[in-house]
Protein backbone atom coordinates (compact mmCIF):
# COMPACT_ATOMS: atom_id res chain seq x y z
CA UNK A 1 0.00 0.00 0.00
CA UNK A 2 2.91 2.50 0.96
CA UNK A 3 4.43 1.28 -1.59
CA UNK A 4 1.89 2.49 -3.90
CA UNK A 5 1.38 5.52 -2.74
CA UNK A 6 5.05 6.28 -3.38
CA UNK A 7 4.77 5.27 -6.69
CA UNK A 8 1.17 7.72 -7.21
CA UNK A 9 3.41 10.93 -5.82
CA UNK A 10 6.49 10.39 -7.43
CA UNK A 11 4.08 9.51 -11.09
CA UNK A 12 2.25 12.81 -10.01
CA UNK A 13 5.79 15.27 -9.80
CA UNK A 14 7.12 13.37 -12.48
CA UNK A 15 4.25 14.14 -14.91
CA UNK A 16 4.29 17.81 -13.03
CA UNK A 17 7.78 18.12 -14.52
CA UNK A 18 7.13 16.83 -18.03
CA UNK A 19 4.07 19.69 -17.65
CA UNK A 20 5.99 22.27 -16.29
CA UNK A 21 8.72 21.69 -18.97
CA UNK A 22 5.88 22.03 -21.86
CA UNK A 23 4.29 24.80 -20.53
CA UNK A 24 8.09 26.99 -20.67
CA UNK A 25 7.99 26.33 -24.41
CA UNK A 26 4.58 27.06 -24.76
CA UNK A 27 5.16 30.57 -22.98
CA UNK A 28 7.99 30.90 -24.61
CA UNK A 29 6.38 30.85 -28.02
CA UNK A 30 3.72 32.96 -26.72
CA UNK A 31 5.81 35.82 -25.05
CA UNK A 32 7.80 36.30 -28.91
CA UNK A 33 4.71 35.78 -30.45
CA UNK A 34 3.05 38.68 -28.22
CA UNK A 35 6.92 40.69 -29.55
CA UNK A 36 6.24 40.02 -33.18
CA UNK A 37 2.29 41.47 -32.67
CA UNK A 38 3.92 45.00 -31.02
CA UNK A 39 6.47 44.99 -33.53
CA UNK A 40 3.82 44.94 -36.25
CA UNK A 41 1.70 47.85 -34.36
CA UNK A 42 5.06 49.67 -34.48
CA UNK A 43 5.64 49.59 -38.08
CA UNK A 44 2.38 50.33 -38.79
CA UNK A 45 2.04 53.22 -36.25
CA UNK A 46 5.45 54.53 -37.05
CA UNK A 47 5.27 54.15 -41.30
CA UNK A 48 1.71 55.29 -42.03
CA UNK A 49 1.34 58.11 -39.16
CA UNK A 50 4.35 58.35 -36.96
CA UNK A 51 2.62 58.16 -33.59
CA UNK A 52 4.65 58.62 -30.62
CA UNK A 53 5.86 55.25 -28.79
CA UNK A 54 3.52 55.71 -26.08
CA UNK A 55 0.71 56.17 -28.15
CA UNK A 56 1.04 52.67 -30.40
CA UNK A 57 2.04 51.02 -26.92
CA UNK A 58 -1.62 52.25 -25.66
CA UNK A 59 -3.14 50.73 -28.35
CA UNK A 60 -1.30 47.53 -28.23
CA UNK A 61 -1.66 46.73 -24.44
CA UNK A 62 -5.22 47.42 -24.37
CA UNK A 63 -5.53 44.03 -26.30
CA UNK A 64 -3.26 42.16 -24.87
CA UNK A 65 -2.26 40.68 -21.87
CA UNK A 66 0.11 38.61 -20.95
CA UNK A 67 3.89 38.67 -19.08
CA UNK A 68 5.35 40.61 -22.63
CA UNK A 69 2.62 43.38 -22.08
CA UNK A 70 3.35 43.43 -18.31
CA UNK A 71 7.28 43.92 -19.39
CA UNK A 72 6.27 46.84 -21.80
CA UNK A 73 4.13 48.68 -19.27
CA UNK A 74 6.90 48.57 -16.60
CA UNK A 75 9.58 50.08 -19.72
CA UNK A 76 7.37 52.54 -20.93
CA UNK A 77 6.64 54.08 -16.85
CA UNK A 78 10.56 53.78 -17.02
CA UNK A 79 11.22 55.85 -20.18
CA UNK A 80 9.05 58.17 -19.12
CA UNK A 81 10.41 59.06 -15.70
CA UNK A 82 14.04 58.01 -15.17
CA UNK A 83 15.36 57.10 -18.42
CA UNK A 84 18.13 55.36 -16.46
CA UNK A 85 19.07 52.97 -18.94
CA UNK A 86 20.21 49.44 -16.24
CA UNK A 87 16.69 49.59 -15.57
CA UNK A 88 15.54 49.57 -18.82
CA UNK A 89 17.75 46.64 -19.89
CA UNK A 90 16.44 44.42 -16.84
CA UNK A 91 12.36 45.11 -18.28
CA UNK A 92 12.92 42.48 -20.41
CA UNK A 93 14.65 39.81 -18.48
CA UNK A 94 11.73 37.19 -18.96
CA UNK A 95 12.57 33.86 -17.40
CA UNK A 96 11.26 32.05 -20.74
CA UNK A 97 13.96 34.10 -22.75
CA UNK A 98 17.33 32.58 -23.44
CA UNK A 99 20.53 34.11 -22.96
CA UNK A 100 20.77 35.36 -26.51
CA UNK A 101 16.87 36.62 -27.00
CA UNK A 102 17.40 38.41 -24.20
CA UNK A 103 20.39 40.57 -25.25
CA UNK A 104 18.89 40.95 -28.53
CA UNK A 105 15.75 42.56 -26.47
CA UNK A 106 17.70 44.64 -24.58
CA UNK A 107 19.27 46.18 -27.61
CA UNK A 108 16.11 46.56 -29.58
CA UNK A 109 14.57 48.86 -26.70
CA UNK A 110 17.66 50.39 -25.37
CA UNK A 111 17.36 51.61 -29.18
CA UNK A 112 14.11 52.29 -29.54
CA UNK A 113 12.92 55.76 -30.42
CA UNK A 114 15.93 56.68 -29.94
CA UNK A 115 16.16 56.82 -34.16
CA UNK A 116 15.36 58.98 -36.96
CA UNK A 117 12.25 58.01 -39.13
CA UNK A 118 14.13 56.53 -41.91
CA UNK A 119 16.48 54.61 -39.43
CA UNK A 120 14.05 53.11 -37.07
CA UNK A 121 11.64 51.87 -40.26
CA UNK A 122 14.76 50.53 -41.40
CA UNK A 123 15.71 48.90 -37.86
CA UNK A 124 12.02 47.26 -37.10
CA UNK A 125 11.74 45.41 -40.71
CA UNK A 126 15.07 44.22 -39.94
CA UNK A 127 13.85 43.35 -36.47
CA UNK A 128 10.49 41.64 -38.03
CA UNK A 129 12.47 39.47 -40.11
CA UNK A 130 14.50 38.24 -37.35
CA UNK A 131 11.37 37.32 -34.67
CA UNK A 132 9.74 35.63 -37.63
CA UNK A 133 13.11 33.35 -37.51
CA UNK A 134 13.11 33.16 -33.83
CA UNK A 135 9.29 32.90 -33.92
CA UNK A 136 9.33 29.57 -35.92
CA UNK A 137 12.28 27.87 -34.09
CA UNK A 138 10.17 28.75 -30.84
CA UNK A 139 7.02 26.89 -32.54
CA UNK A 140 8.79 23.74 -33.32
CA UNK A 141 10.61 24.14 -30.13
CA UNK A 142 6.88 23.89 -28.68
CA UNK A 143 5.69 21.06 -30.86
CA UNK A 144 8.34 18.67 -30.58
CA UNK A 145 10.30 19.59 -27.19
CA UNK A 146 7.38 20.72 -25.38
CA UNK A 147 5.63 17.81 -26.27
CA UNK A 148 8.38 15.35 -25.81
CA UNK A 149 8.67 16.92 -21.98
CA UNK A 150 4.85 15.88 -21.35
CA UNK A 151 5.03 12.63 -23.13
CA UNK A 152 8.05 11.52 -21.03
CA UNK A 153 7.03 13.10 -17.81
CA UNK A 154 4.01 10.75 -17.94
CA UNK A 155 6.09 7.73 -19.57
CA UNK A 156 8.65 7.94 -16.56
CA UNK A 157 5.73 8.58 -13.91
CA UNK A 158 3.66 5.34 -15.35
CA UNK A 159 7.09 3.31 -14.92
CA UNK A 160 7.66 4.20 -11.38
CA UNK A 161 4.34 3.08 -10.83
CA UNK A 162 4.46 -0.73 -12.10
CA UNK A 163 8.78 -1.05 -10.62
CA UNK A 164 7.34 0.03 -7.34
CA UNK A 165 3.78 -2.44 -8.11
CA UNK B 1 9.60 75.39 -15.13
CA UNK B 2 11.95 74.25 -12.85
CA UNK B 3 9.39 70.52 -12.80
CA UNK B 4 10.07 70.87 -16.61
CA UNK B 5 13.70 71.50 -16.66
CA UNK B 6 14.43 68.57 -14.12
CA UNK B 7 12.29 65.66 -16.62
CA UNK B 8 14.27 67.17 -19.44
CA UNK B 9 17.91 67.20 -18.31
CA UNK B 10 20.11 65.06 -16.82
CA UNK B 11 20.26 64.84 -13.06
CA UNK B 12 23.92 66.35 -12.86
CA UNK B 13 23.18 68.78 -14.57
CA UNK B 14 19.80 69.84 -13.08
CA UNK B 15 21.34 69.53 -9.60
CA UNK B 16 23.91 72.05 -10.86
CA UNK B 17 21.82 74.48 -12.61
CA UNK B 18 19.72 74.18 -9.20
CA UNK B 19 22.75 75.45 -7.04
CA UNK B 20 23.58 78.45 -8.92
CA UNK B 21 20.52 79.86 -10.89
CA UNK B 22 17.01 81.32 -10.34
CA UNK B 23 15.21 79.76 -12.67
CA UNK B 24 13.22 82.65 -13.24
CA UNK B 25 15.92 84.67 -14.52
CA UNK B 26 17.31 81.51 -16.51
CA UNK B 27 16.76 82.12 -20.38
CA UNK B 28 19.07 79.44 -22.01
CA UNK B 29 21.27 76.43 -21.53
CA UNK B 30 23.86 75.49 -24.06
CA UNK B 31 25.18 72.39 -24.36
CA UNK B 32 27.93 70.63 -26.45
CA UNK B 33 29.45 67.12 -26.40
CA UNK B 34 32.61 67.32 -24.34
CA UNK B 35 32.09 70.72 -23.40
CA UNK B 36 31.17 72.57 -20.41
CA UNK B 37 27.73 73.80 -20.12
CA UNK B 38 26.86 77.46 -20.36
CA UNK B 39 24.00 78.92 -18.98
CA UNK B 40 22.81 82.56 -19.63
CA UNK B 41 21.21 84.62 -16.95
CA UNK B 42 19.53 87.89 -18.28
CA UNK B 43 21.62 87.65 -21.82
CA UNK B 44 24.73 86.75 -20.57
CA UNK B 45 26.41 83.59 -20.89
CA UNK B 46 28.07 82.32 -17.79
CA UNK B 47 29.83 78.11 -17.37
CA UNK B 48 27.49 75.93 -15.50
CA UNK B 49 29.70 75.04 -11.79
CA UNK B 50 33.94 74.95 -12.24
CA UNK B 51 33.63 73.64 -16.09
CA UNK B 52 34.36 70.10 -14.75
CA UNK B 53 30.70 68.83 -15.44
CA UNK B 54 31.13 68.06 -19.22
CA UNK B 55 28.23 66.69 -21.70
CA UNK B 56 28.29 63.76 -23.25
CA UNK B 57 26.88 62.05 -26.14
CA UNK B 58 24.29 60.21 -23.59
CA UNK B 59 23.48 63.36 -21.94
CA UNK B 60 22.22 64.48 -25.55
CA UNK B 61 20.69 61.76 -25.64
CA UNK B 62 18.84 61.69 -22.70
CA UNK B 63 17.06 65.46 -23.40
CA UNK B 64 16.41 64.37 -26.74
CA UNK B 65 14.54 61.25 -25.44
CA UNK B 66 13.24 63.26 -23.31
CA UNK B 67 12.18 66.14 -25.73
CA UNK B 68 10.51 63.74 -28.16
CA UNK B 69 8.39 61.36 -25.50
CA UNK B 70 11.08 58.51 -26.97
CA UNK B 71 10.08 58.50 -30.26
CA UNK B 72 12.88 60.63 -31.79
CA UNK B 73 10.99 59.53 -35.35
CA UNK B 74 7.90 61.38 -35.13
CA UNK B 75 10.34 64.91 -34.79
CA UNK B 76 12.08 63.86 -38.04
CA UNK B 77 10.71 67.22 -39.75
CA UNK B 78 11.37 69.36 -37.14
CA UNK B 79 14.55 68.15 -36.21
CA UNK B 80 15.32 69.06 -40.06
CA UNK B 81 13.98 72.47 -39.39
CA UNK B 82 16.61 72.62 -36.54
CA UNK B 83 14.52 72.27 -33.37
CA UNK B 84 12.36 70.60 -31.13
CA UNK B 85 9.15 72.14 -28.78
CA UNK B 86 9.31 70.81 -25.45
CA UNK B 87 6.29 70.87 -22.86
CA UNK B 88 5.76 74.77 -21.58
CA UNK B 89 7.71 76.80 -24.52
CA UNK B 90 10.51 75.35 -24.07
CA UNK B 91 12.47 75.09 -27.44
CA UNK B 92 15.29 72.54 -28.60
CA UNK B 93 17.76 73.95 -30.83
CA UNK B 94 19.42 70.95 -32.44
CA UNK B 95 22.80 70.59 -34.94
CA UNK B 96 24.78 67.67 -35.77
CA UNK B 97 25.72 65.67 -38.77
CA UNK B 98 23.06 66.16 -41.28
CA UNK B 99 21.97 63.21 -43.69
CA UNK B 100 21.38 64.85 -47.62
CA UNK B 101 19.05 62.51 -49.45
CA UNK B 102 17.98 63.90 -53.11
CA UNK B 103 19.85 67.33 -52.73
CA UNK B 104 17.95 67.39 -49.55
CA UNK B 105 18.55 67.52 -45.80
CA UNK B 106 16.49 64.18 -44.49
CA UNK B 107 17.81 63.84 -41.00
CA UNK B 108 20.59 65.60 -38.60
CA UNK B 109 22.32 62.47 -36.82
CA UNK B 110 25.26 62.46 -34.36
CA UNK B 111 23.64 65.55 -32.80
CA UNK B 112 26.43 67.22 -30.90
CA UNK B 113 25.00 70.89 -29.45
CA UNK B 114 21.70 71.97 -28.48
CA UNK B 115 20.86 75.11 -27.41
CA UNK B 116 17.39 74.95 -24.48
CA UNK B 117 15.54 78.17 -24.48
CA UNK B 118 13.12 79.09 -21.94
CA UNK B 119 10.12 80.71 -21.88
CA UNK B 120 8.98 83.70 -19.90
CA UNK B 121 6.29 85.57 -18.85
CA UNK B 122 6.99 89.13 -17.49
CA UNK B 123 4.46 92.14 -16.55
CA UNK B 124 6.70 95.09 -17.83
CA UNK B 125 5.37 97.94 -15.36
CA UNK B 126 6.61 100.36 -18.12
CA UNK B 127 4.16 103.75 -19.04
CA UNK B 128 6.48 104.13 -22.32
CA UNK B 129 4.46 100.20 -23.03
CA UNK B 130 0.77 101.16 -21.78
CA UNK B 131 0.77 104.23 -24.00
CA UNK B 132 1.81 102.04 -26.50
CA UNK B 133 -1.12 99.58 -25.88
CA UNK B 134 -3.54 102.29 -25.27
CA UNK B 135 -2.83 103.87 -28.39
CA UNK B 136 -2.11 101.17 -30.46
CA UNK B 137 0.32 101.64 -33.88
CA UNK B 138 2.88 98.84 -35.64
CA UNK B 139 5.41 97.71 -33.62
CA UNK B 140 9.04 96.69 -33.37
CA UNK B 141 10.68 94.96 -30.73
CA UNK B 142 14.55 94.81 -31.32
CA UNK B 143 17.22 93.30 -29.01
CA UNK B 144 20.24 91.23 -29.42
CA UNK B 145 19.41 87.15 -29.22
CA UNK B 146 18.57 86.26 -25.74
CA UNK B 147 17.74 90.11 -24.52
CA UNK B 148 13.77 89.19 -23.85
CA UNK B 149 12.17 90.30 -27.39
CA UNK B 150 9.99 87.42 -27.46
CA UNK B 151 9.12 88.09 -23.73
CA UNK B 152 8.27 90.97 -24.26
CA UNK B 153 6.15 90.03 -27.23
CA UNK B 154 3.96 87.94 -25.03
CA UNK B 155 2.97 90.50 -22.38
CA UNK B 156 2.28 93.09 -25.42
CA UNK B 157 -0.07 90.38 -27.09
CA UNK B 158 -2.11 89.56 -23.99
CA UNK B 159 -2.18 93.05 -22.60
CA UNK B 160 -3.84 93.98 -26.74
CA UNK B 161 -5.94 90.52 -26.52
CA UNK B 162 -7.32 91.53 -23.05
CA UNK B 163 -7.61 94.90 -24.39
CA UNK B 164 -10.69 93.45 -27.05
CA UNK B 165 -8.31 93.35 -30.03
CA UNK B 166 -8.48 90.42 -31.64
CA UNK B 167 -4.56 89.10 -32.15
CA UNK B 168 -3.69 86.37 -34.33
CA UNK B 169 -0.32 84.83 -32.90
CA UNK B 170 2.09 83.36 -35.54
CA UNK B 171 3.54 80.97 -33.66
CA UNK B 172 5.24 78.55 -36.36
CA UNK B 173 8.09 76.65 -33.83
CA UNK B 174 5.56 76.61 -30.46
CA UNK B 175 7.60 79.40 -28.54
CA UNK B 176 5.42 82.17 -28.06
CA UNK B 177 2.07 80.05 -26.84
CA UNK B 178 3.90 76.87 -25.17
CA UNK B 179 1.66 74.74 -26.45
CA UNK B 180 2.34 71.16 -25.81
CA UNK B 181 -0.50 67.99 -26.61
CA UNK B 182 -2.49 71.33 -28.09
CA UNK B 183 -2.35 72.48 -24.35
CA UNK B 184 -2.08 75.99 -23.91
CA UNK B 185 1.22 76.70 -21.08
CA UNK B 186 1.39 80.38 -21.56
CA UNK B 187 -1.49 82.60 -21.75
CA UNK B 188 -2.12 85.06 -24.53
CA UNK B 189 -4.73 86.46 -23.57
CA UNK B 190 -8.70 86.35 -24.04
CA UNK B 191 -8.96 87.62 -27.72
CA UNK B 192 -5.64 85.64 -29.45
CA UNK B 193 -5.87 83.16 -32.04
CA UNK B 194 -2.82 80.77 -32.34
CA UNK B 195 -1.51 79.81 -35.80
CA UNK B 196 0.69 76.95 -34.38
CA UNK B 197 3.39 75.27 -36.66
CA UNK B 198 1.89 77.00 -39.90
CA UNK B 199 4.75 78.40 -41.70
CA UNK B 200 4.84 82.00 -41.25
CA UNK B 201 4.78 82.78 -45.16
CA UNK B 202 1.54 80.53 -45.29
CA UNK B 203 -0.16 82.08 -42.38
CA UNK B 204 0.08 85.42 -43.42
CA UNK B 205 -1.87 84.43 -46.31
CA UNK B 206 -4.33 82.03 -45.25
CA UNK B 207 -5.16 82.90 -41.63
CA UNK B 208 -5.76 86.76 -42.32
CA UNK B 209 -8.20 85.79 -44.92
CA UNK B 210 -9.61 83.74 -42.47
CA UNK B 211 -9.01 84.79 -39.00
CA UNK B 212 -9.52 88.37 -39.58
CA UNK B 213 -7.11 89.82 -37.06
CA UNK B 214 -6.94 93.46 -36.12
CA UNK B 215 -3.70 92.50 -34.83
CA UNK B 216 -0.53 90.54 -36.26
CA UNK B 217 2.12 88.83 -34.02
CA UNK B 218 4.83 87.75 -35.04
CA UNK B 219 8.37 86.72 -33.57
CA UNK B 220 11.60 86.62 -34.95
CA UNK B 221 11.04 88.61 -38.91
CA UNK B 222 13.30 86.71 -41.10
CA UNK B 223 14.10 87.59 -44.83
CA UNK B 224 12.10 89.75 -47.51
CA UNK B 225 9.65 87.40 -48.50
CA UNK B 226 8.11 87.96 -44.24
CA UNK B 227 8.77 91.61 -44.64
CA UNK B 228 6.78 91.84 -48.01
CA UNK B 229 4.29 90.11 -46.11
CA UNK B 230 4.02 92.59 -43.55
CA UNK B 231 3.78 94.97 -46.05
CA UNK B 232 0.92 93.36 -47.77
CA UNK B 233 -1.10 92.68 -44.22
CA UNK B 234 -0.49 96.75 -43.17
CA UNK B 235 -1.87 97.68 -46.21
CA UNK B 236 -4.88 95.67 -45.83
CA UNK B 237 -5.31 97.82 -42.29
CA UNK B 238 -4.13 94.64 -40.43
CA UNK B 239 -2.34 96.31 -37.31
CA UNK B 240 1.42 94.41 -36.63
CA UNK B 241 3.49 93.99 -33.31
CA UNK B 242 6.62 91.84 -34.56
CA UNK B 243 10.35 91.11 -32.89
CA UNK B 244 14.14 91.34 -35.04
CA UNK B 245 17.58 90.82 -34.29
CA UNK B 246 19.22 93.98 -34.21
CA UNK B 247 21.47 95.71 -31.50
CA UNK B 248 20.74 98.98 -32.90
CA UNK B 249 17.90 101.14 -34.58
CA UNK B 250 20.49 103.14 -36.40
CA UNK B 251 21.74 99.32 -37.64
CA UNK B 252 18.54 99.01 -38.80
CA UNK B 253 17.83 102.05 -40.78
CA UNK B 254 21.16 101.37 -42.82
CA UNK B 255 19.83 97.95 -43.83
CA UNK B 256 18.37 98.45 -46.91
CA UNK B 257 16.02 94.96 -46.04
CA UNK B 258 14.86 96.47 -42.75
CA UNK B 259 14.58 100.11 -43.64
CA UNK B 260 12.05 98.98 -45.89
CA UNK B 261 10.28 96.94 -43.07
CA UNK B 262 10.59 100.39 -40.90
CA UNK B 263 8.31 102.07 -43.28
CA UNK B 264 5.29 100.43 -42.04
CA UNK B 265 6.57 100.49 -38.37
CA UNK B 266 5.39 103.30 -35.60
CA UNK B 267 7.10 102.59 -32.69
CA UNK B 268 10.43 100.42 -31.95
CA UNK B 269 11.17 99.06 -28.76
CA UNK B 270 14.99 98.47 -27.73
CA UNK B 271 15.36 96.00 -24.74
CA UNK B 272 18.87 95.22 -23.06
CA UNK B 273 17.72 92.69 -21.19
CA UNK B 274 15.19 90.28 -19.63
CA UNK B 275 11.96 92.95 -18.66
CA UNK B 276 14.45 95.32 -18.99
CA UNK B 277 13.58 98.03 -21.58
CA UNK B 278 16.08 100.72 -23.14
CA UNK B 279 14.20 103.05 -25.09
CA UNK B 280 10.94 103.55 -26.75
CA UNK B 281 11.19 105.62 -30.39
CA UNK B 282 8.13 106.58 -32.11
CA UNK B 283 9.27 107.13 -35.65
CA UNK B 284 6.37 109.34 -36.80
CA UNK B 285 7.92 112.23 -34.41
CA UNK B 286 11.28 111.55 -35.42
Amino acid sequence: MLKLAIGGILCFISTYLGITGKRYYDKRYRYLSDFNDFLLALIDGISYSKDRLSEISKKYLASTKGLFGKNLNEFLYLIESSQEEDKIAKCFDCKYLKRADKEYFKEFFLTLGKLDYDTQISRLNLSKAEIEKMLSKAEKDCKSTGNLFSKLGLLLGIAIMIILA
Amino acid sequence: MEILLSKLLPLSIYNELYKVCNFDELSEIRLRVDKPVYHSLNGRYRRLGDGDTRISSEDIGHILSQATKSSLYAYNTNIVDGFISYDGGIRIGITGEGVIKNGKLSAVKNITSLCIRIPHYIEFHDKRIDSIIKNFGNTLIISKPGYGKTTLLRYMIKSLSDDGYNVLALDERGELSGISDGKLTIDLGECTDIALGIPKITAYASQVRSMRPDIIATDEIFGEKEIDCIADCVRCGVKVIATVHSDDLANLKRSVLYSKLLENIRYVVSIIGIGNIDRVVDLKKT
